[in-house]
């Protein structure tokens, strides 16, 4: 009879009758419970529900560990500074997957310097079949959280050079360098990049490994004062690969 | 006389000799570098034992100890900042009225430790003193920056300061950057402008007053032209004070601004200037692949590529506009013309 194949001692009566919808919830949480416990035994990554998956679409950036070192480390460098440059990476749906970092300047980009800079960049990224997605600052100010007020005008600027592709505006946050697990940035989106996003990005403190190792970013800035130094910054790779 | 980079790299090589420890601070000193990470490990290792520090660095120690407490304050290393300020108050302290240079430092220790009011006495202490000590009235400003009240407090106090220092060169740039920053570049101008004064063959003052007047005449909507002449003659003025030495960025801001002329005049009957600003452009132009010349490749393909955007014809640096409506508009134009010829 039922009640034996189900292995539990019901009343007849119970197991007769249909399960009702409350019921057939409750069992799906459970469930899923149980899921999230097997799959944790047994080390593999928990499954998720829709709503989740629907989430990490909105997610306008994501980052990748090159690219946060890079950026951190320009920081870091110039940390009385206020540092800029630019984020290469591919499209993704309606965002962007950024892979690497051209870091731009810390002396404050005037005069044509940061067209020219986003030019060579974009030579750089095409050169890589990436384009110039996004555009990266960081206050001078320890408590300054806001970004800067020339970047909405920047990020227009490059998407007009992409020709439309989405293009974001990351922000380093000094207050959140602090926390080793919560990584530092915001993403600024939207048509003139100024609506808070969520952005993906592991948090990671090679940066501070590398800048104890001695590994030094060169930026525009620097390049544009000595023409002999690569602002691609192959070392921070190899830094990172070793 | 050796550079930075060389001398770091004896001292990265032979981390415990103290005469290299000791020409890198000196040239840190000097050059007024700021890489307190530096400054902190290797003034460490050089004060770890005061009397051989003593015996090697000879009067040189009290500057050494000086500098690492700051880079200390820096790098937030308490232990090695104790070390340094305990040292330099049993030598320099406990004087009556008390060493300037001690008190700075004292509000230095106070400011990193965000204790404004304290760090504001010292400095007042120092100026009932002195009132005419730079380094105060420089750390005053400097307390009303960390203190986070905003660009237009730090402008009026640099304003303030600059009225009672005149000759106080870094015064002046601090003030020029505050006021580039806030986009008042009229302003940035007037303090480059005094710095020039100064020191009339500083290239980088000649550079700085180009790109804030091609940054001014970028972001402004109506008269134009006579702020781009303004920045192409300090842009040509920064390149004649180079003489034979590499600056891509006087070079490329003098190309900017001679491209920028030539698209504000196209459609006017051919300008005078023409041949001046083509001259100038075709200069710059070889004084970028001067300096490219020796470079990788790829740098090299990337400034060769600028360098088309802006050879003539001009036009691949106009927006790119929709050809039927450029072909329609210039059918309509033709056909006014037409009828006003016919009509009169």
């Amino acid at each position: 009879s039922r009640s034996t194949l189900c292995g539990l001692r019901r009343p007849a009566l119970v197991v007769e009758r249909p399960i009702a919808p409350f019921d057939q919830f409750l069992l799906r949480r459970q469930l899923h419970r149980r899921l999230d416990q097997f799959l944790r035994r047994h080390s593999l990554p928990p499954a998720r529900l829709d709503s989740s998956r629907r989430a990490r679409q909105r997610t306008m950036a994501s980052v990748n560990e090159l690219a946060y070192t890079k950026m951190l480390l320009h920081a870091q460098q110039y940390p009385h500074c206020a540092v800029d440059g630019f984020c290469l990476g591919a499209r993704r749906g309606d965002g962007v997957e950024i892979t690497d970092v051209v870091p731009g300047f810390h002396n404050g980009s005037l005069g044509g310097a940061l067209e020219t800079a986003s030019a060579h960049a974009a030579a750089h990224a095409a050169a890589q079949n990436l384009y110039v997605c996004g555009y990266y600052c960081a206050a001078a100010h320890l408590r300054d959280e806001a970004p800067p007020k020339h970047a909405p005008s920047v990020a227009a600027a490059l998407a007009a050079q992409s020709g439309g592709a989405p293009v974001v505006v990351l922000q380093i946050s000094n207050r959140r360098l602090a926390d080793p697990s919560d990584h530092a940035l915001t993403c600024y989106g939207g048509s003139n990049c100024d609506q808070p996003r969520a952005v993906a990005c592991a948090p990671s403190s090679a940066f501070v490994e590398a800048a104890d190792a001695g590994v030094s970013v060169v930026d525009f800035d620097v390049h544009f004062d000595d023409a002999a130094r690569d602002w691609r910054n192959p070392a921070v790779a190899e830094f990172l690969a070793a | 006389m050796a550079s930075y980079a060389d001398l770091h790299a004896a001292v990265q090589a032979d981390p415990r000799s103290l005469p290299k420890i000791a020409a890198l601070l000196k040239l840190i000193r000097t050059q007024k570098l700021r890489q307190s990470q530096v400054v902190a490990t290797h003034g460490k290792t050089a004060l770890q034992d005061p009397r051989r520090a003593a015996r090697v660095l000879g009067d040189d120690v009290w500057a050494v100890y000086e500098q690492t407490l700051v880079a200390a304050l820096d790098v937030d290393d308490a232990p090695l900042r104790d070390a340094c300020q305990s040292a330099l108050l049993k030598r320099f302290g406990g004087a009556n009225p008390p060493s300037q240079r001690l008190e700075r430092l004292e509000g230095l220790v106070a400011e990193a430790a965000g204790d404004w009011e304290a760090a504001l006495q010292r400095y007042k202490g120092v100026l009932a003193q002195n009132p005419a000590n730079s380094t105060a009235l420089k750390r005053e400003v400097c307390v009303v920056e960390a203190k986070g009240a905003g660009r237009e407090a730090v402008i009026a106090a640099l304003t303030k300061l600059t009225a009672t220092c005149q000759s106080d060169r870094g015064a002046w740039q601090a003030l020029a950057e505050a006021h580039a920053a806030a986009y008042r570049f009229s302003d940035a101008i007037f303090c480059y402008e005094e710095l020039t004064l100064f020191d009339p063959t500083a290239q980088h003052y000649m550079r700085r007053l180009g790109e804030l007047y091609y940054s001014w005449a970028a972001s402004t909507t109506a008269k134009r032209e006579p702020l781009y002449r303004k920045a192409r003659v300090y842009f040509a003025k920064s390149l004649e004070l180079l003489g034979p030495k590499h600056n891509p960025r006087a070079a490329t801001g003098l190309l900017l601004t001679c491209s920028a002329i030539k698209l504000d005049v196209r459609g006017r009957k051919s300008d005078p200037d023409d041949e001046l600003n083509a001259a100038l452009g075709s200069l710059a132009a070889s004084k970028l692949k001067a300096a490219y010349a020796n470079v990788d490749p790829f740098l090299r393909e990337c400034n060769e590529k600028l360098l088309a955007a802006h050879a003539p014809p001009y036009a691949r640096l106009l927006p790119k506009k929709n050809e039927e409506t450029v072909s329609a508009t210039t059918v309509a134009v033709e056909k006014l013309v037409v009828d006003d010829i016919a009509r009169s």
